[in-house]
């Protein structure tokens, strides 16, 4: 009912009066003629009822013929509303180019969406598309989606399966993840293993080749410690493998950090300006005047804010810059203070540098002059030492 | 009223009635709703009765607030509260 009602209004109908000495004859003859009345209804020997605009224009002979009197009451639907708005240009227009600019609009993606990604980010996706040619906004009719399926999958070995649909002014990447395959690091060629830091052998176990360093050797980076030639020391009859083995050495790192008491540092006097621009594609219009800087020493920020229509991005966006005054000032530190900072920065940086690390020995100690304080740090680290070199080359 | 041949026939061979039969058919929606087939023509309208033409009788339709919704090629759709039905043939 609801589509014939929609129907009704888009096409226009009228609400009409049906008098005379019998109306009911009208009603039973329009019915036979395939004329269509709807909601009628009796008041006071008074016949009310909707017709279509069309079923109206038919109706004169018939209302000649029963000798009945119709009067229109109210007329409803878009085609009059259309003709009350015809002197209206602005309206017209208006609608025009609300059409132009839906059909234009939709001619882009605006936006990708990613689906199904556990391991894999979005941004990772993104950027093997655009690789690919795929930026956003981008003509739909330019995306080769079987193209960029078969890339995709080729670009990255996690992603097992993919589907790529273009959803309205959306580019939906639904993809499924497998798990990585373990490398195998087999090694064909005859092959020696050399060390590749200095340090003191602390455990090595040989699966091939011929052992030539003991626990508790010092090496030195480069030092043959596995050979490939099985019988080294009688060399010409020797044979040659591929070397496997794994040797754990303890090395020295060193790590020092240093807080002067003076330093200059630039502060902000929390005097700022904002200038906008609008962007679109490539394009750039400024909403100021002028291009000087009104600071002598400033900092400058920009961001950009994507202009969106329920949560789909448009071309348009708005560039925000903040032109901060700062100026430049010298600081002295006390003893306490610097300790502080220096301790601080010392720990975040020990804290990168021995991520992966197996530290078996620990020593920090300062060392103060006039000028500031140094902080060093000393470490006994045991790891996994050794790189293949080929026999051959 | 006499049953024609062909009714007879229907009647035998368990055919649907419908068919057959130059009557209208009835089907009424809880006593809100009638949907008439095979209306020849309105005799009298008004919102507690009405009477209509069904080309081999007459049928009644008593209750209040009644209204024709639709009315095209002998199809009825009438709205109301409806009371009572009477069948005249």
């Amino acid at each position: 009912m609801l589509f014939f009602k929609l129907l009704n209004l888009m096409f226009g109908y009228l609400h009409i009066k049906i008098s005379g000495k019998f109306p009911e004859r009208l009603l039973n003859i329009l019915s036979q003629n395939d004329i269509r009345l709807w909601n009628i209804k009796k008041i006071n020997e008074v016949y009310f009822a909707i017709i279509k605009i069309s079923d109206f224009k038919k109706l004169r002979h018939f209302v000649f013929v029963t000798k009945t009197k119709v009067k229109i009451i109210k007329k409803s639907g878009l085609p009059f509303l259309v003709y009350r708005y015809r002197a209206r240009y602005g309206i017209l227009i208006g609608i025009v180019v609300f059409i132009a600019m839906m059909i234009i609009l939709n001619i882009f993606v605006w936006d990708i969406k990613v689906q199904g990604n556990t391991t894999i980010s979005k941004q990772e996706i993104v950027s093997i598309l655009e690789k690919n040619g795929v930026k956003t906004p981008i003509v739909k009719k330019n995306i080769d989606v079987s193209k960029l399926e078969l890339s995709l999958k080729q670009e990255n070995n996690i992603i097992i399966w993919t589907q790529i649909k273009i959803e309205g002014v959306i580019l939906l990447v639904e993809i499924g993840e497998g798990k990585t395959p373990p490398k195998i690091e087999e090694i064909v060629y005859p092959s020696n293993i050399v060390s590749d830091v200095d340090g003191i052998i602390s455990d090595i176990k040989v699966y091939s080749g011929a052992q030539m360093v003991q626990k508790g050797d010092v090496v030195y980076k480069g030092k043959l410690l596995v050979s490939g030639i099985v019988d080294a020391k009688e060399k010409e009859s020797g044979m040659i493998f591929p070397s496997k083995a794994t040797i754990y050495a303890i090395t020295d790192k060193h790590l020092s950090i240093t807080r002067n008491y003076l330093f200059n540092e630039k502060q902000q006097t929390g005097k700022y300006y904002s200038r906008y621009s609008l962007q679109f594609f490539n394009f750039s219009v400024k909403l100021y005047l002028g291009n000087k800087d009104k600071f002598t020493d400033f900092e400058k920020d920009s961001y950009i804010k994507p202009l969106t229509i329920f949560s789909y991005e448009t071309p348009f966006a708005l560039k925000q810059e903040i032109t901060r005054e700062q100026t430049q000032s010298e600081f002295k530190l006390s003893y306490e203070l610097a300790k502080i900072i220096c301790d601080t920065q010392f720990i975040e940086r020990e804290r990168i540098l021995l991520a992966d690390e197996d530290v078996i020995k620990r020593d920090v100690s300062y060392i103060e002059d006039e000028n500031g304080i140094t902080c060093n740090g000393d470490y006994k680290i045991s790891k996994k030492i050794g790189i293949t070199q080929n026999i051959m080359n | 009223m006499k049953e024609n041949n062909l009714e007879k026939i229907a009647k035998v061979l368990d055919l649907p009635s419908e068919l057959f039969t130059k009557g209208a058919k009835i089907e009424i929606n809880g006593n809100t709703e009638m949907i008439l087939d095979g209306c020849k023509g309105i005799l009298n309208y008004d919102d507690t009765n009405l009477k209509i033409s069904t080309g081999n009788g007459t049928i009644d339709i008593i209750g209040s607030e009644l209204y024709v919704k639709s009315f095209l090629d002998q199809n009825m759709l009438i709205s109301g509260y409806i009371k009572a039905l009477e069948l005249n043939y």
